[in-house]
This record gives C-alpha cells, structure tokens and sequence, in this order.
C-alpha cells in the first residue's frame, strides 16, 4: 500500500532559491525519522528533475534543486505527489559495531557511572543493552547522531568541552550516542573507543552508516582491539 | 618541470581551494569551495580551465615568490591591490610570472575574497576529490601559513591568455542583500521580522569561511527554542543565542538546530562574500519566485561575462585591433546563449 507525501505533510518551506526544508514534525522520535527516511527514499528513487541532492535530519528532509533547471513551485507539487512506501516497512541495515571500554579508552566511564548511582558495569551493560538509529549526520564530517541510549545512563553534557578527543571514540550525552570519525572537540563523556572506520578518504560513500540504519554495540577486549588496529 | 610557488607572508584564512565537495552534505561533509564562487569561477576561464586548484587570498594579503620557469598566473575577485615585482597590475588579470619574480597581494580598496591561480599540476592532497582545505574538521591539510611552498608540476606558459578583466556587478559588495523568509521564520514576530527588514545592519569583524556575524538590533525568537536539528545552507540568515543573525558561508557544519529566519538568494550571497566588516547591510525581502529569477539572471550574466573574456587577452593594441576587425559580429550576438540557435 503506498500513499502520498502530501498525506503525511503539507510543510514544504523554500530555503533561498536552492532548496526546499519538508517538515515532518518538531519531535525526535523513530515514527518521524522513519517518515524523513522513506520520503529521502522515494525522492531519490523518482529523478525529478534538478533535484541536485538531499539531506534527511531528525524531523525534516532537505532537497536542494538547481534553479536554472527546477523552479520551487514544480518541485514542490511533484514532491507532495510523490508515492512513499509504507513507513513502519522501513528498515535500514543493522550494523553490529565494535567497543572496547578499556580504562584508557573511556576517561570518563567512572564519572559516568557515579553520576547514575551504578558500577561501571552496569554503564557498560546499559550501553550494550539499547538497539540505536542512526538520525542524521552533522557538526563534522561523518559524525553520525545515534539515538536510543537508556534512561538511566543519559548522562547531560559535560560542563566544558573538551579538544582532540581520539578518532574512534565512544560517547555519549542525553538520549545520543556518538562516535568520533576524527580527533575533534566534544563536550560528551568518552565512554569506550571502536577500532571501525568511520571516515573514508575517497571511498563513496564516506560512512559505513547511512541515515535510517540502526547500530548495536559489541565489546572487545584490548587484546582484540589492539589486534584489529595492528592489522 | 617543477616549480615552487613560496609563500613568503600569508595573512590569516587563506587556504587552497578549488570547486569543494557538493553533494555529500548528507554524510555531514560540508561543501567547502570558494567563499566567492563564482569569481573561482572565472578565474578557472580565464586560464583556460575549469574547476582549478587556487590560492584563496583573504584580507591579509599574501607575499609570494615564484621559484619555476615563466609561468601564466591569474588572480580574480575583489578589487585588491596587486603588484608583480614592482608593476601594479588590475584587479583582475592574467599576467606571467618570471623565475624568481614576487607577488604582493594587499587588500586594497573592496573586496574581501580573491583568487591566485598557476597553470600547471597542483601538488596538493585531496580528500573525496577535491583539494578543498576544510580548516575546521582539519580534513584535506589546514589554513595556509607563512613559509609554506606549494609544488607545482609541469608549469605552463600560454602567452595569448593574458589579459586584463572588468570587474563586473555580480562579483561587488552588496549595496542590500534580497532574502526569502524562512524556514523558521515562525520562530519570530511581526515586529521582529520587521526589524530584520527595516532597521540598519553592519558586518561585524567576527566571521570567518563558516560564516559571518552582523551586528544591529536584536532578533528575539519567540517563546522557547523546541527545534531538532536540520539541514543548513549556505547563505541562510541564521539567529543563535546572541539575538544577532549569522550568514552561514563555505565551511559552514551541515546541520544545526538555530533558527534560520531566512535565507540569501544566491545572486545576493555571492555579492556579501565581498563585503568587509563595517560595511552596512540592509535586508530585502523577495519572494521565492523572484529570488529563482535573479539566480538565472545572475548566470546568464556570468555566461555571457565568460564568454566575453576572450576579447580583454593580449594587449591594449591587440584589442584594439581585434574589435575593429570585428565589433560588428560583437554588436549582432547581444546574447551569447543564443547565437547557437540562430
């Protein structure tokens, strides 16, 4: 069965003269995400004429046309009348992601745990514990927002941020679970480190992950890490 | 062959730059590029080229020596004061560069924003095709500093490329900056719209190839921020915390969760790049439909500038030579876009 996007929103906003923002609610939640990600889909599957890209978030879908090619009213009418397939149908890949939660990898796994009232192995259990999606990508090249962390360990952001926290990093804030694609600043708390790849140089496309896809934790030991990274 | 082009003085935000990297927002890669897109893109014409690796000088100027053979060099954008040795060249030109001869670039009397081209093979790393520096991720190398050398392969000399450009409108500092309201601008009031259209604004001195601060009257958002982060773009009018619009510019992060109360069309985005800090800046708002045709008038304006470049090579007396000889077909092809069809 498959329905309009007009049935799931009439927000379609112009953005200048390059693009359109379709919003689907103000919310953070899987239901709308499924929404942004089925609509990317459809749109990308539909070559309308001067789309130039498009670019899914939490709650709304960005696509960029070519104004010499499209004009906003063309697109946004062939956008309203675009089929999507049924949301709840949609899933993306299921990645199993290494951690290791080596007391060198993960500086602030204590605080962390004294700040929820457990042991550091609960942190680590609750950690394992939740299936995350994978929401949008922002703030740096290939940095993926992770949603889904457990209440009980959605710690809130530390008071400072800190600089040059290692590629491959671990962290986490609130409901979000990060991973650094590159040494970069956060104000997160680093709570274990993956030996994945998060970045390509030149392979396309640049992340393992894409938009919609969901990610479960692993954990390796150092041993296993150190080899991984070794090889 | 190789040259080696030394950097003798570089002044702060300059870096290498060609085309960038469009299309991988979605992957959080922004796009990068030039801050001044399109005189990149003239730049490349004028050497003959398309998309080429530059220079992208700022208002700190730089101070280059040439270590090479004789080589075609070109800087586009801005009217910056450009001397070669101790000749003052146009703003905009395509001169040779002897072995060992220096190139001072200084600020000058507008402009904010200019490009050095070479012809020949760029050494330089690139990074998902593009030799783009993106300073604040530290992907593809970082701002360029004194002292740096940038290797170039088989450097070119081609003598008939040399000329002497018109700086042309589209490429000035703004006198106004035409917006289309939105996405966000729900997030503000009648009154405060009004503000953003009505009262004066100034580019401040903060800003840098992310983007750009103003300074004016503040811009309350409305009731409490609730917005998840979404996709940004280049020109959107954005308001943070300080109540002060930001235009968002090259380097600008892929998503964010400020308001953008509205967004630059593209003509008028491609004009502030140039603007300096404490120029004035007064806001107009446009309708999508208007904005859409000044970007295709802005590219018919460029097309046909392109295609006039060849008629400012060689020397005063060349050209003058040549459009006597044939001004009359110049007068017949008003437009260039069309003289195919006819």
């Amino acid at each position: 069965m498959t329905r309009t996007l007009a049935a799931l929103t009439q927000d379609l906003r112009p953005m200048g003269d390059q693009g359109i923002m379709v919003v689907f609610g103000e919310e953070i939640s899987p239901e709308c995400h499924r929404e942004v990600v089925a609509a990317e889909k459809a749109v990308m599957a539909s070559n309308l004429p001067g789309v130039t890209e498009t670019i899914p978030a939490y709650a709304a879908l960005y696509v960029g046309y070519d104004a010499l090619a499209t004009d906003f009213a063309t697109l946004r009418d062939a956008l309203l009348n675009l089929s999507l397939p049924q949301t709840d149908a949609e899933t993306g890949k299921v990645w199993t992601v290494p951690i290791c939660y080596d007391p060198e990898f993960a500086p602030d796994l204590e605080e962390v745990a004294n700040w929820a009232g457990k042991n550091v192995d609960d942190v680590i259990s609750a950690h394992l514990e939740s299936l995350y999606r994978v929401y949008m990508f922002g703030f740096a090249p290939g940095y993926a927002y992770l949603g889904g962390s457990l209440p009980e360990i959605q710690v809130p952001r530390r008071d400072a941020p800190r600089q040059g926290i290692p590629k491959g990093s671990v962290m986490i804030a609130g409901p979000q679970c990060l991973m650094c694609p590159l040494v970069m600043p956060s104000g997160w708390s680093v709570i274990g480190r993956t030996p994945m790849d998060l970045l390509a140089r030149d392979a396309m496309p640049p992340s393992p992950f894409n938009i919609g896809d969901e990610v479960r934790f692993t954990r390796i030991s150092r041993s296993d890490y150190d080899a991984v990274t070794r090889a | 062959m190789t040259g080696r082009l030394l950097l003798d003085h570089v002044g702060p935000q300059i870096s290498l730059q060609d085309r960038g990297r469009p299309g991988l927002m979605r992957y959080g890669i922004p796009p990068s590029g030039p801050m001044a897109r399109i005189c990149h893109r003239v730049l490349s014409s004028a050497l003959g080229g398309e998309n080429l690796t530059c220079i992208e000088a700022s208002l700190g100027g730089l101070t280059a020596i040439w270590h090479g053979p004789p080589v075609t060099a070109a800087f586009v954008g801005g009217r910056f004061d450009i001397a070669l040795g101790e000749q003052v060249l146009a703003p905009w030109s395509v001169f040779e560069i002897s072995p060992g001869q220096s190139l001072k670039v200084k600020a000058g009397k507008a402009g904010a924003w200019g490009y050095l081209g070479l012809l020949g093979d760029w050494d330089v790393p690139s990074w998902q095709g593009s030799a783009s520096a993106h300073v604040p991720s530290a992907i593809n190398g970082a701002m360029l500093t004194s002292g740096a050398e940038i290797r170039i392969q088989n450097p070119k000399m081609i003598p008939s490329l040399k000329a002497t450009l018109p700086v042309p409108d589209f490429a000035e500092a703004p006198t106004h900056l035409d917006i289309v309201m939105g996405p966000q601008d729900g997030f503000f009031d009648p009154e405060t719209q009004k503000t953003l259209l009505q009262s004066p604004f100034k580019v401040s001195a903060r800003g840098d190839r992310m983007g750009r601060r103003l300074v004016g009257e503040r811009l309350p958002i409305n009731g409490t921020l609730t917005m998840p982060s979404e996709a940004l773009m280049r020109g959107a009018v954005q308001i943070a915390g300080d109540l002060q619009p930001t235009i968002l510019l090259a380097d600008h992060q892929t998503t964010g969760g400020y308001p953008k109360i509205a967004t630059l069309s593209t003509a008028s985005t491609e004009k502030f790049v140039q603007a300096r800090p404490g120029d004035p800046i007064q806001f107009r708002a446009i309708c999508v439909e208007e904005a859409i045709q000044s970007r295709r008038k802005l590219e018919r304006e460029v097309v046909r500038y392109l295609a006039q470049i060849p008629t400012y090579r060689g020397s005063l007396q060349e050209r003058l030579a040549r459009s006597n000889l044939i001004s009359g077909v110049i007068n017949a092809q008003k437009d260039p876009a069309q003289t195919s069809s006819d």
